[in-house]
């Protein structure tokens, strides 16, 4: 089980498209891997939004991501046209730098961060009490935030891969805004799993809402003027796991010794918007150059 | 501040001698920046008491961030604390699995393997408890956590081997006992039942007593059974007090996990001193220079194994502007 898990968070969307694409023979250990990280839209009757003490609705939950056909997995430009983001100048320099000088930090067990961790195709779970709410993803990371009316922004903030956030309720919508986000150039943080840049100046609105018992939606904006011309959104909708599934210890650092051998980038994305070679395909015999990631 | 933090959160112990051993910066008078013992230790509540917090169903609610009353004369990262002498009832094959860790494993914390249970619960650190009806959750320092159902089921038979076991609760009257089982072993050479570096065993049983018998205090009574390692089990116990309000666990990552650390730091947790805490892990190597971005912001750990008492950094460093 646990070399499953190990396969399974290297390319996550390969695995989730390895599996859909697998219907016929009896599923193998990944496939059941993949099978219990899936959502699937909920068909059953809808049940009313669980409420905390405050009167608010609850998030707590164990929510998997419902894939959206035709759309690319782990790309925060999923809703933008060829899934392609709005780059700036800066932006097309910084991503051609991601993808021939940086590592996956996923690889090296770094926190994935926001808002990568929105775009990925692993379920996530979610813990909240009145005053603060946490979400706690595969390989065993977490983010804290404390939720409330008058916080306000650090406005100089420590660097973090989660950034620094702030919380509030606008009716029944969770506003969760967060700045102090580390850079792409500098550090070990990528925005995406397509190895897509992010900046110290990201700011990052999540707009989170249970319509329903079985559903947990976001609509996120990303506004991030060092290396893209202008914000740009996310939507998305995980779905809750049946009672008594939730997540478990998923060590991403058992193969650190190999760290220093991972070669940068998250290789070509296909015009599906997807990274990743999936299981079956043959690695090229040569890998691909800068030119794999131009945006021009 | 925080260059003290960046490199005194690995080992619990180290913390505070750390923050004693930092020199003032030279020249201008150091602005009246708090230690690091006053943002990471609890200190006695002397106030009026005030009471539990409880869920709809009357349970009490252990949410909040905690910090560690610590006991004078006590060890912090030792499981022995309680124990007469401060020695564990090992078994022959316990004194076998220990020299073991002792001499051929690298202290699993530098290289960012997950911190296990019961390890993280004799951190020094302070941690966080997020407290709902079926699920709870403990926060950690170097962004551990680890999940308790409280749903009524039962422990799995055979469960997988994990480095935070498998962690099931229930009520006993205003007692949350956690049972955990299903552990990782020493003998996989990556995981320690403590800082000190003795071993546990995929047999260990863990069992948790969490009470909160008012606002301010959380209390602990931990009993670690391990038939392989230890000829009885050993208890342990520990008392928390609430933070402030609006203080909560902040994200710092394990960055210290470079080639050089896995691969050739010394095995072993380094010497530990009659009172039973260890210092700062192995300190007898010629170490490589910090790691670029060490010495920049607080909220990673990047260069503490590569501190040593002989060779002072990054406390050599200027005071962070």
């Amino acid at each position: 089980m646990s070399s499953v898990h190990r396969a399974a968070v290297t390319v996550s969307v390969a695995l989730l498209v390895a599996a859909a694409s697998a219907q016929t023979p009896p599923l193998g250990a990944e496939e059941q891997t993949s099978a219990l990280m899936r959502g699937e839209a909920y068909t059953g009757p809808s049940e009313p939004t669980p409420r905390g003490l405050d009167g608010k609705p609850n998030f707590t939950g164990f929510w998997r991501p419902v894939r959206e056909p035709g759309k690319p997995g782990g790309n925060l430009g999923k809703d933008e046209p060829n899934f392609i983001l709005p780059f700036n100048e800066v932006g097309k320099r910084a991503v051609l730098y991601t993808q021939n000088h940086t590592v996956d930090p996923e690889a090296l067990c770094i926190l994935g961060g926001i808002p990568r961790h929105n775009g990925s195709g692993l379920p996530f779970e979610v813990l909240h009490t009145p005053q603060r709410i946490a979400f706690t993803y595969n390989y065993n990371t977490n983010r804290l935030i404390s939720i409330g009316n008058n916080l306000k922004k650090d406005p100089d903030p420590v660097p973090r891969y989660f950034g620094n956030s702030v919380a509030h309720w606008e009716g029944d919508t969770l506003v969760i805004e967060t700045n102090g986000l580390r850079d792409s150039v500098t550090d070990k943080i990528w925005l995406d799993e397509n190895g897509n840049p992010t900046s110290d100046q990201t700011q990052v609105v999540e707009r989170w809402t249970r319509p329903d018992f079985h559903h947990f939606t976001l609509e996120m904006t990303v506004t991030d003027p060092k290396y893209y011309s202008r914000p740009f959104t996310f939507k998305r909708t995980w779905t809750r796991a049946p009672k008594g599934l939730g997540q478990q210890e998923y060590a991403c650092n058992e193969t650190n010794l190999a760290a220093e051998h991972i070669g940068p980038g998250a290789g070509p994305i296909g015009p599906d918007g997807n990274r990743g070679y999936g299981y079956s395909d043959p690695l090229p015999a040569v890998p691909p150059g800068p030119e794999a990631y131009s945006q021009d | 501040m925080s260059l003290i933090r960046s490199f005194a959160l690995g080992a619990g112990v180290a913390l505070l001698a750390a923050c004693s051993q930092s020199p003032a910066p030279s020249g201008a008078a150091a602005p009246a920046t708090p230690s690091a013992e006053d943002v990471l230790l609890g200190k006695p509540y002397n106030g009026p008491t005030v009471p539990t917090p409880r869920d709809a169903d009357g349970k009490p609610l252990l949410t909040g961030y905690w910090k560690l009353l610590r006991e004078p004369g006590k060890p912090d990262g030792n499981l022995a604390k309680d124990e007469p002498g401060l020695a564990l009832p090992y078994s022959r094959q316990g004194r076998a699995a220990l020299e073991y860790n002792l001499t051929r494993t690298i202290d699993p914390e530098a290289r960012c393997l997950i911190t296990g249970i019961p390890r993280l619960l004799t951190s020094v650190l302070p941690f966080e408890i997020l407290h709902t009806k079926e699920r709870l959750g403990t926060f950690h320092y170097l962004s551990w956590h680890r999940w308790v159902w409280l749903d009524g089921r039962q422990p799995e038979a055979d469960p997988d081997p994990r480095y935070l076991g498998n962690a099931v609760g229930h009520w006993d009257g205003d007692v949350l006992v956690i049972e955990s089982k299903g552990f990782k072993d020493s003998a996989d050479g990556r995981f320690w039942l403590d800082d000190n570096g003795n071993p546990q065993s995929s047999q260990a049983q863990v069992v948790e007593r969490w009470s909160r018998p008012d606002f301010h205090h959380l209390n602990l009574e931990l009993t670690y059974t391990d038939p392989v390692y230890y000829t009885r089990p050993i208890r342990y116990t520990r008392s928390w007090v609430i933070g402030e309000p609006g203080e909560g666990l902040k994200e710092f990552s394990c960055e210290w996990n470079t080639p050089w650390v896995v691969n050739h730091l010394e095995p072993g947790p380094g010497k530990i001193g009659p009172d039973g805490n260890r210092g700062f892990g192995p300190d007898g190597q010629v170490v490589p220079d910090l790691p670029l971005g060490a010495v920049a912001h607080s909220s990673r750990g990047t260069g503490y194994w590569l501190y040593r008492k002989n060779k002072p950094k990054p406390s050599d460093l200027p005071a962070a502007p």
